[in-house]
C-alpha cells in the first residue's frame, strides 16, 4: 500500500479542525477512487492518522463520512476496509441511478425552457470530448454531466440524493479498470441521452437513461457473468 | 497482553461516547420532527449542550449528522437553524421518493420469494395500524414501512439513497398539522401498496407507489380538497 498522496497530509498542521477533516477526507477519497488504496484494503487507524497528520478522532469522523458515501465498509468485528463491489452491487447501483437520472431526464424533457437547457448538457458533453487523454479528468467531467442532468430539474432533493451516491458512482467507474471506464465514458453514449431529452418526450428521455445505465452496468460486470441477462429491465 | 487489555478499555470508552452522541441525536431529531423546536429556530451550541448534558464536541458531531440528514441547515451567516421546508421542496421530495420506492416495489413484485416479502410488509402495515392514536409511534411505523420496502430488495444503494431522504420526510410529516399527517399515515393507504406488490405485476406495483406519493403530497399541500375517507378524489400530477 503506497500512501504517497497521503503523506502530504503532514503539512496540514495549521488548519482548523473542520478543514483538516475536509482535507483528510479529500485525500482519502482520492486514494480510494483512484485505486491507490485498492478495494479490500484494510484501513488501520494508527497508520492513516500518522500518514495524514491528524488525530484519530478527526480521522474517525472522516472515515464515518466515507462510510456514508459508500467508499468504505465495516467488515467483521467493525474493521474498516475499502469497499469492494460485487456484480450484484454494480447492477443495484445502476438500477438506482436509472431511477434517479431517468426521473431527471423525464422532468427536463418536459420543462418549458428545455431549449435553453439542452445546450448546457451539450456543453458538458463537449467537455468530456475535450478531456480525452486524462482518465481522472474524464471521470470528473463524466460525473459533472450526470450531476448537471439532476441539477437542471431544479429539484434539490434529487441532487442531494444523487450526491449521496456520487462516491459509489465515482468508484464504480474505475472499478473494472481503465479500458472499461473509457468505453462507458464515450461521447456517443451520452449524446443519445441528450437527443432523447431534446425530443421533449419524457418517456423517450427516461428510456434513453435506462438504456445508458443498463449498458454501462453490463460493461462493468466481471466477464464470466457478462453474458447473463441479469440486467434485463424490470419495467420495459 | 497489556496492549490487548488497553484496546478493550479504549473500545468501551468509544462505545459510551458513541451512545451519548446517538442519544443526543435521537432527542434532537424528535424535538425537530415534532416541531418542539420550530422550523427556522436558531440552534445555539452552548444552550443545547447544557440542555442535553453533553460536551460541545459531542453536540457538534450530532448536529453535523442532523445536517447531513437534512433536518437542520446553515443560514447565510453560517448559523445552524432548524430546516424550513417549502411547498416546492415537499413536492420534490415526494417525486424522488416515488422514483426510489417505485423501483423497490417493482423489484419486489417480480421476486420469486414475493409471498415472504408481502408477509413482511403486511406485518409493517399491521404495526402502523396498531400505532394508531400516537403521533410519534405512527411516524416511526410509517417510516419503518417505507424503509422495509427498500431494504427487502437487498439493494443497499437503494436503501442508502432512501435514507438520505428521511430528514426531509420527517420534516414534511407535520407540514399541514396532525390531521393531515394522520390521513397520510393511515394503514389503508399503505395496504394499497402491499396489495399492488402482491399482484406480481411491476407496473401495478410502481403505479401504486406513484399514486401513494401523489396523494401524500396533495394531502399536505391542499388538505381542504382532501377530506378523510376520500383521499383520491382529486388526482393531481406532481411533475410532468
Amino acid at each position: 500500500m503506497t500512501l504517497s498522496g497521503l503523506e502530504a497530509g503532514t503539512s496540514l498542521g495549521g488548519l482548523s479542525k473542520t478543514s483538516l477533516r475536509e482535507q483528510a477526507l479529500d485525500q482519502l477519497r482520492n486514494a480510494v477512487t483512484s485505486g491507490e488504496l485498492a478495494p479490500g484494503t484494510r484501513l488501520i487507524e494508527t497508520e492513516l492518522s500518522g500518514a495524514l497528520g491528524i488525530s484519530r478522532g478527526t480521522l474517525r469522523e472522516a472515515l464515518r463520512q466515507l462510510q456514508q458515501e459508500g467508499l468504505v465498509e465495516a467488515g467483521e468485528r467493525g474493521r474498516l476496509t475499502v469497499r469492494t463491489l460485487s456484480d450484484a452491487e454494480i447492477l443495484d447501483m445502476f438500477a438506482v441511478r436509472a431511477a434517479l437520472e431517468g426521473l431527471a431526464a423525464a422532468i427536463v424533457a418536459g420543462l418549458p425552457d428545455r431549449p435553453s437547457l439542452v445546450p448546457r448538457l451539450q456543453a458538458a458533453l463537449d467537455a468530456l470530448e475535450a478531456a480525452r487523454g486524462s482518465i481522472n479528468h474524464m471521470v470528473e467531467v463524466d460525473l459533472q454531466f450526470h450531476r448537471l442532468l439532476c441539477e437542471l430539474t431544479g429539484n434539490t432533493t434529487l441532487v442531494r440524493t444523487w450526491e449521496a451516491l456520487a462516491g459509489s458512482i465515482r468508484m464504480s467507474i474505475m472499478f473494472a479498470g481503465t479500458d472499461k471506464a473509457i468505453t462507458n465514458m464515450s461521447v456517443p453514449r451520452h449524446q443519445q441521452v441528450i437527443d432523447a431529452i431534446a425530443t421533449g418526450d419524457p418517456a423517450v428521455a427516461r428510456d434513453a437513461v435506462d438504456q445508458h445505465m443498463r449498458e454501462a452496468a453490463q460493461n462493468l460486470l466481471s466477464d464470466q457473468s457478462s453474458e447473463d441477462d441479469a440486467s434485463e429491465p424490470i419495467i420495459a | 497482553m497489556r496492549d490487548r487489555s488497553l484496546k478493550v478499555i479504549a473500545g468501551l470508552a468509544e462505545l459510551d461516547r458513541t451512545s451519548l452522541r446517538e442519544r443526543a441525536m435521537d432527542r434532537l431529531r424528535q424535538a425537530v420532527t415534532t416541531r418542539e423546536i420550530a422550523p427556522g429556530t436558531r440552534l445555539v451550541e452552548t444552550e443545547l449542550s447544557a440542555a442535553l448534558g453533553i460536551s460541545r464536541g459531542t453536540l457538534r458531531e450530532a448536529l453535523r449528522q442532523l445536517e447531513h440528514e437534512g433536518l437542520i441547515e446553515t443560514d447565510d451567516r453560517n448559523r445552524l437553524t432548524v430546516r424550513t421546508v417549502s411547498s416546492a421542496e415537499l413536492t420534490d421530495m415526494f417525486t424522488v421518493r416515488s422514483a426510489l420506492e417505485g423501483l423497490a416495489a417493482a423489484v419486489l413484485s417480480t421476486r420469486r420469494d414475493r409471498p415472504t416479502m408481502v408477509r413482511q410488509l403486511q406485518g409493517a402495515v399491521d404495526r402502523l395500524q396498531a400505532a394508531d392514536g400516537s403521533l410519534g409511534d405512527s411516524m416511526e411505523a410509517d417510516l419503518d414501512f417505507h424503509r422495509l420496502l427498500c431494504a427487502l430488495t437487498g439493494n443497499t444503494t437503494l436503501l442508502r439513497a432512501w435514507e438520505t431522504l428521511t430528514g426531509p420526510m420527517r420534516m414534511a410529516i407535520l407540514f399541514a398539522g396532525p390531521e393531515a399527517a394522520a390521513v397520510n399515515m393511515s394503514a389503508s393507504r399503505h395496504q394499497d401498496l402491499v396489495d399492488a406488490i402482491a399482484t406480481g405485476d411491476p407496473h401495478t406495483a410502481q403505479g401504486a407507489v406513484a399514486a401513494h406519493m401523489r396523494q401524500a403530497a396533495q394531502t399536505l399541500l391542499d388538505p381542504s380538497r382532501n377530506p378523510p375517507g376520500d383521499p383520491s378524489t382529486h388526482p393531481r400530477s406532481t411533475h410532468p
